[in-house]
């Protein structure tokens, strides 16, 4: 009698379905993004408590920067409301690009989880692309925003003068997750073959944190270590952004660095892609 | 009718590389040892469309390693396989289309978001329309009881509430295969009852064909008109369970209290195993209605209760002979 609604045409999985459109797959992308936004706005105390930390570490950072910039005066064409400007922007960045890095597709590796992901009519780096930029949506809105508005009761902060900053901005943001992801997903990778990625996460996390602009800004290494620091895929995540926020350069130059972005983004998400394919061919189902 | 799971010759092995003590990695120069494991070893067999198969065997036996095969997870070390047309491994997205999987023990909700958002989310995955994948959650929602909890997030679901979650997630794109791996494993006996009432609907009013692995002879025996037999990997009977059983006898146990000791009861065709008081542990085989009939003519009975041998018995037996 159920059998009435649905007529046995639709019941099996026809050719013609089977044939996607983009948008579906636009829409599937939305959705798991969407979920994963929920996700991570369900885990409520760890959002006050993350602002809290972001907050306290962003003053404590602009206070150390306002008396080197006091004592030097401007660091290679950053001045002190720069200098300032850039703590915050970077303590919005940190957690949402994950640079405390993320190890959930490598514990699912691990656990045999991840069968659960391949038995599903999806690729996995694009499941997992989209389930991170609905974390970094999350992050960015709440994490992201809530330190910098709250710092700008105590420093003068600098706002951007074009309004062309402001999607230009965005869109380097959401490139520095890409570049992230691309990069966390390979270390995840790993465990496909060594089984626990939680060293060489940790390992990558120190490398990133040192050489990304996020702990000292790029501005203070000598110049030509800054040069070359600059065409690694960690300032594309870090001093990039800020430096689009802070319209470091005029003109067409502002497109510069959102052009090491995409470059990095094309290598990481293609080197991803090459080492996924190696990895799921000789992949082992731990735990039964 | 032709078949829509194929597999020929199937074999996988799998590679462990041991670190033996010291004395052994002096002798051997500090190479691990490379020990090889035949989880599947030569396993043929076709599934028909629409048809519901038990596939049994103890821990090891290769269960699992088959059905990731089958599901394109795993590539075969060697054989062939076919399903649905496609070959798994290399058109396992393709396939998964077509295909829902249950693993008992593990879970393809999101644990941190309500139950009815894992089903909006996998209406996307499988491009099921919305008015579609509604109407499918309404017949879930009545066959497994699910309306309490939908708005729950899963983590705070109990294991039964949480299998039967799994399962609706696994049927809401209409599959033409549905693998279950342990589904009624750690679920109480009114859950698994639930879940095997609806197994049995989906199958009987769906024509979905249904591949169950099972600890549980009960629900191979309710469920399943075919049963695939493995141990270490190779595979050692298919047919009806009903054969497999009466070969070996199902070797229940009848478990007899009396309202006074009595000394061991004496029946043709049963064997008392063990006594405790008033309790005796009768193992016999055939019909349980006669052998109960005949306990109950034959002393005081308070209470009565049938334990069912494990698949591992059965199999256990299957070999002993």
């Amino acid at each position: 009698m159920r059998d009435q609604n649905h007529p046995e045409s639709s019941r099996r999985a026809d050719p013609s379905r089977a044939k996607l459109s983009h948008m579906g797959t636009l829409r599937l992308d939305l959705a798991v993004a969407r979920a994963a936004f929920a996700r991570f706005a369900s885990y409520r105390a760890a959002t006050v408590a993350g602002v809290a930390t972001n907050t306290f570490f962003g003053v404590l950072l602009s206070a150390a920067v306002v008396a080197v910039a006091r004592q030097r005066g401007e660091v290679s064409g950053y001045a002190e409301q720069d200098l300032v400007t850039q703590v915050w922007v970077m303590q919005g960045l940190l957690v949402t690009i994950a640079i405390w890095g993320w190890t959930e597709l490598g514990e699912r590796i691990r656990s045999g989880e991840v069968a659960v992901d391949l038995q599903r009519p999806v690729d996995l780096q694009r499941w997992w692309l989209s389930h991170d930029l609905g974390r970094a949506a999350y992050h960015a809105l709440v994490r992201g925003t809530a330190p910098f508005v709250i710092a700008s009761l105590l420093f003068t902060l600098r706002l951007p003068t074009d309004v062309a900053t402001v999607p230009l901005f965005v869109i380097s943001v959401v490139l520095a997750v890409v570049v992230s992801f691309g990069l966390r997903y390979l270390t995840n990778l790993a465990a496909f073959w060594i089984g626990d990625v939680r060293g060489v996460v940790r390992l990558s996390m120190a490398v990133w944190t040192a050489l990304s602009g996020a702990t000292v800004s790029l501005a203070f290494f000598p110049d030509r270590a800054e040069r070359v620091l600059r065409w690694l895929p960690f300032a594309p995540m870090m001093q990039a952004p800020s430096d689009v926020w802070l319209e470091r350069d005029a003109g067409m130059g502002r497109l510069a660095p959102i052009g090491q972005q995409l470059m990095w983004v094309v290598v990481v998400l293609g080197v991803g892609r090459v080492v996924q394919a190696r990895g799921v061919r000789r992949v082992v189902i731990n735990g039964g | 009718m032709s078949a829509l799971v194929e597999a020929e010759h199937l074999a996988k092995t799998f590679v462990r590389r041991q670190r033996g003590g010291l004395r052994q990695g002096l002798r051997r120069g500090l190479r691990p040892v490379r020990a090889e494991h035949r989880a599947v070893d030569d396993v043929s067999f076709e599934i028909a469309e629409g048809e519901f198969v038990g596939y049994l065997g103890p821990n090891g036996a290769g269960k699992s390693t088959t059905i990731k095969m089958l599901t394109g997870i795993l590539v075969p070390s060697s054989g062939r396989v076919q399903v649905a047309g496609l070959d798994p491994s290399r058109q396992r997205v393709e396939l998964a289309r077509r295909v829902g999987v249950v693993f008992g023990q593990r879970t393809q909700l999101w644990w941190d978001l309500p139950l009815r958002d894992s089903y909006e989310l996998l209406r996307h995955v499988y491009r099921v329309p919305a008015a579609d994948a509604a109407s499918q959650l309404d017949r879930f929602v009545d066959l497994l009881d699910l309306g309490a909890f939908l708005d729950t997030p899963v983590r705070q679901l109990s294991l039964g509430q949480r299998m039967r979650g799994d399962l609706a997630a696994a049927f809401l794109h209409r599959p033409s295969l549905v693998y279950l791996d342990e589904p009624t494993i750690g679920l109480d006996v009114v859950a698994k009852a639930a879940v095997r009432r609806f197994l049995a609907a989906e199958n009987a009013e769906q024509g979905t064909t249904i591949v169950l692995t099972s600890h549980d002879l009960a629900d191979v025996e309710r469920l399943c008109r075919r049963a695939l037999v493995i141990d270490h990997g190779r595979l050692v009977h298919d047919g009806a369970l009903a054969d497999l059983v009466a070969r070996l006898g199902s070797g229940r146990t009848l478990v007899v209290t009396t309202v006074d000791p009595v000394p061991p009861i004496e029946l043709p065709g049963t064997e008392v195993v063990r006594t405790d008081g008033p309790k005796q542990w009768l193992r016999f085989d055939g019909n349980p209605a006669a052998v109960i009939a005949a306990v109950a003519a034959a002393v005081d009975v308070v209470d009565l209760t049938i334990e069912e041998p494990s698949v591992e018995q059965v199999i256990a037996r299957l070999f002993a002979r």
